[in-house]
């Protein structure tokens, strides 16, 4: 049995699962606690929650609510990008668990965008373009972020959705096969090229956010390239939080790995990353001329806007090796 | 199948259509980047050498905008410690370790003829006033974001952080009084005329000449915010070094010129729509190979294909 290679074809549903488990009621827990704090926060306000103040006016928490949270959960746009546009058939097996981080990274991160803003009912200027700042890159966020989520997204989970309840709900079938599936697939390439062109324009402009900052920005890092190398980052922590999703869940749901796609996976984004450091290093070369930049390199903490992002890669590494070591000696073959 | 030339006509408008339109908004672009800035811009100019430091100022501030009393650390009142959400303007004391002058230094918004915090707001909640140039803020739009605090370079607008329906808090030139024809209060109470209200063009002149008068007076003969981040509507004229009282080095560029190329690329959409019609063609392609693809595989396996 052990010479038959485990080809991943297709997602294949869990059934049978015990749903409350340890984990998940502490996972509920964790979500009440968050619950009550925000109740917290929107009677006190911002600064006893959050301890944010006005020189750290978005502290660690935009960065780490939207710039890492949905740089993470990008991989339902980069390995979509990689099984579409560039047609890497076998990267099709992965698109569901790629699908459903990014749905769940982008709510995350757009929950907490609505915890993080003091005055959050205002929010509906969004829906009135003609009031808008057209030119602020943080209006590109609020209003293209959204819309990506509600969206292209949620057509693009629809398909095992829909699927299920073609399973169970025979009344639904034929309303199915007669409108949704011809409508989908008449749709399906417009709002999935929607899907890839809206995150390369939010994932840019939030590296763009950072360019109005200027000092604020370590010198190090604050380089006109800013969005060239968030959507690069974006993408390849799309991809390795993609690879420490499917290894996690093969772990807790007991199914056996196919290395191939993983191989393909990380094949994929070690090039992203390395080319992406190439640049990283390209650009600080060219702007090392400048005194105030030369004089960052000798100072000892050179943290940057993504150090948090690369700290989650440099952890991903990690799992996906322990993981990695772990499954050639136990994973079950079939 | 064949290619008929209607549709060949179709294709290739269809693809060049975005090219075409987007090589043609990039000139236009460029071209569009001047902005005009205020018509008549008001302006206050300060001088460290003229100002003791009585903070009269300060308080004629708090007083004429009904800014609270803060009293957030031990419940009692006494002078502010930085710009903060109960503080619009206010005098700090710049003294050297080192033998040298020291110095007052009023701080308050610079009113930037190109404001980054304007540039920043994603719903102009912070816009500038087309007739005398007053960067101001409208509750009523603001989200509270804070990106206005990120952007400014002199770390100018504060938020109130204990508050459930929070405020931007900033010098807005005293609105309300200039409305009524008055100026604003804290050039109104000043004992030395340290600081002036007037036309931004008659305080330059003003400025320029106090230099000529005392030439090696004042830190590089130069006025700063006539050309700095763009100008600014506050002109300052210092003894010290401009750096020491809290006036960054920031060079002639307008902060939001650092969009620049942004805006360019946003520019009617050119660019994105260019994208989008790139990838949907691609997508489009693949999609029909990758349907066959599934239904051969389908055939073969008699197992159902995903998407």
């Amino acid at each position: 049995m052990k010479n038959i290679v485990v080809r991943w074809q297709r997602g294949v549903p869990v059934y049978g699962m015990p749903i409350i488990t340890p984990f998940f009621v502490f996972l509920c827990a964790m979500g009440m606690l968050a619950i009550v704090l925000s109740t917290y926060r929107e009677y006190a306000g911002l600064g006893p929650v959050s301890r944010m103040n006005d020189i750290y006016p978005w502290g660690i928490w935009k960065t780490f609510n939207t710039m890492v949270l949905t740089g993470l959960g990008s991989g339902g746009f980069s390995v979509g990008i990689a099984a579409w546009i560039f047609f890497r058939r076998r990267l099709h097996s992965v698109m569901r668990t790629a699908l459903l981080t990014i749905l769940l990274a982008y709510f995350g991160g757009l929950t907490a965008l609505g915890v993080d803003v003091g005055r959050p009912w205002n929010f509906y200027w969004a829906l009135m373009p003609w009031k808008w700042n057209a030119h602020s890159p943080l209006l590109e966020v609020c209003v293209c972020m959204p819309l990506y989520a509600c969206f292209p997204l949620f057509l693009e989970n629809a398909p095992p959705l829909l699927e299920r309840w073609s399973y169970t709900w025979p009344r639904f079938k034929p309303i199915l096969l007669a409108y949704v599936v011809p409508l989908t697939r008449r749709a399906y390439p417009y709002v999935v090229a929607l899907a890839y062109a809206l995150p390369v324009m939010h994932q840019s402009s939030l590296g763009a956010l950072m360019l109005l900052g200027g000092s604020r920005v370590h010198p190090l890092w604050q380089t006109p390239f800013l969005p060239l190398l968030y959507v690069w980052a974006a993408a390849y922590l799309g991809y390795a939080c993609v690879i420490g999703t499917l290894m996690a869940s093969c772990l807790v749901w007991k199914r056996p790995l196919d290395m191939s796609v993983l191989d393909e996976l990380a094949n994929i984004m070690s090039w992203l990353v390395l080319t992406w450091a190439g640049f990283r290093c390209l650009d600080i070369l060219i702007r090392v001329r400048s005194p105030r930049l030369s004089l960052s390199i000798i100072s000892p903490f050179c943290f940057g806007q993504r150090c948090y992002s690369r700290l989650c890669l440099r952890s991903t590494y990690c799992g996906t090796k322990i993981v990695e070591t772990r499954a050639s000696c136990t994973w079950p073959q079939y | 199948m064949e290619i008929t030339r209607r549709d060949a006509l179709r294709s290739v408008a269809s693809k060049c259509l975005p090219v075409v339109s987007a090589a043609l908004a990039l000139p236009v672009a460029v071209a569009a980047e001047e902005s005009a800035g205020p018509e008549a811009p008001i302006g206050m100019l300060y001088d460290t050498t003229l100002c003791i430091g009585c903070r009269a100022c300060v308080v004629a501030c708090a007083e004429a905008n009904d800014l609270p009393r803060d009293v957030s650390r031990d419940g009692l009142h006494q002078a502010p410690e930085d710009l903060n959400a109960f503080t619009k303007n206010i005098i700090k004391l710049y003294k050297p370790d080192e033998h040298g002058p020291d110095s007052y230094v009023k701080q308050q918004c610079m009113h930037c003829l190109e404001p980054a915090c304007v540039a920043a707001c994603p719903f102009q909640a912070l816009s500038k006033n087309e007739e005398n140039g007053v960067v101001a803020w409208e509750p009523s739009r603001c989200i509270g974001c804070r990106y206005c605090e990120v952007a400014c370079a002199y770390h100018v607008p504060k938020f109130e952080w204990n508050a459930f329906n929070p405020k931007i808090v900033k010098c807005e030139f005293c609105r309300p009084r200039l409305a009524k024809g008055y100026e604003p209060a804290c050039t109104s109470v000043c004992p030395t005329h340290a600081v002036i209200f007037g036309f931004r063009e008659n305080l330059l002149i003003q400025a320029k000449n106090r230099i000529e008068e005392t030439p090696g007076k004042y830190f590089e003969n130069r006025v700063y915010g006539e050309h700095e981040a763009g100008g600014t509507q506050v002109l300052y004229l210092s003894h010290v070094p401009f750096v020491d009282i809290g006036l960054p080095e920031l060079g002639n560029e307008p902060v939001p010129a650092r969009l620049k190329w942004q805006k360019r690329i946003y520019k009617f959409l050119a660019f994105p729509l260019l994208l989008y019609a790139l990838l949907a063609g691609i997508l489009k392609k693949n999609w029909i190979d990758h349907q066959k693809e599934m239904q051969e595989e389908e055939e073969k396996t008699g197992l159902r294909q995903q998407l």
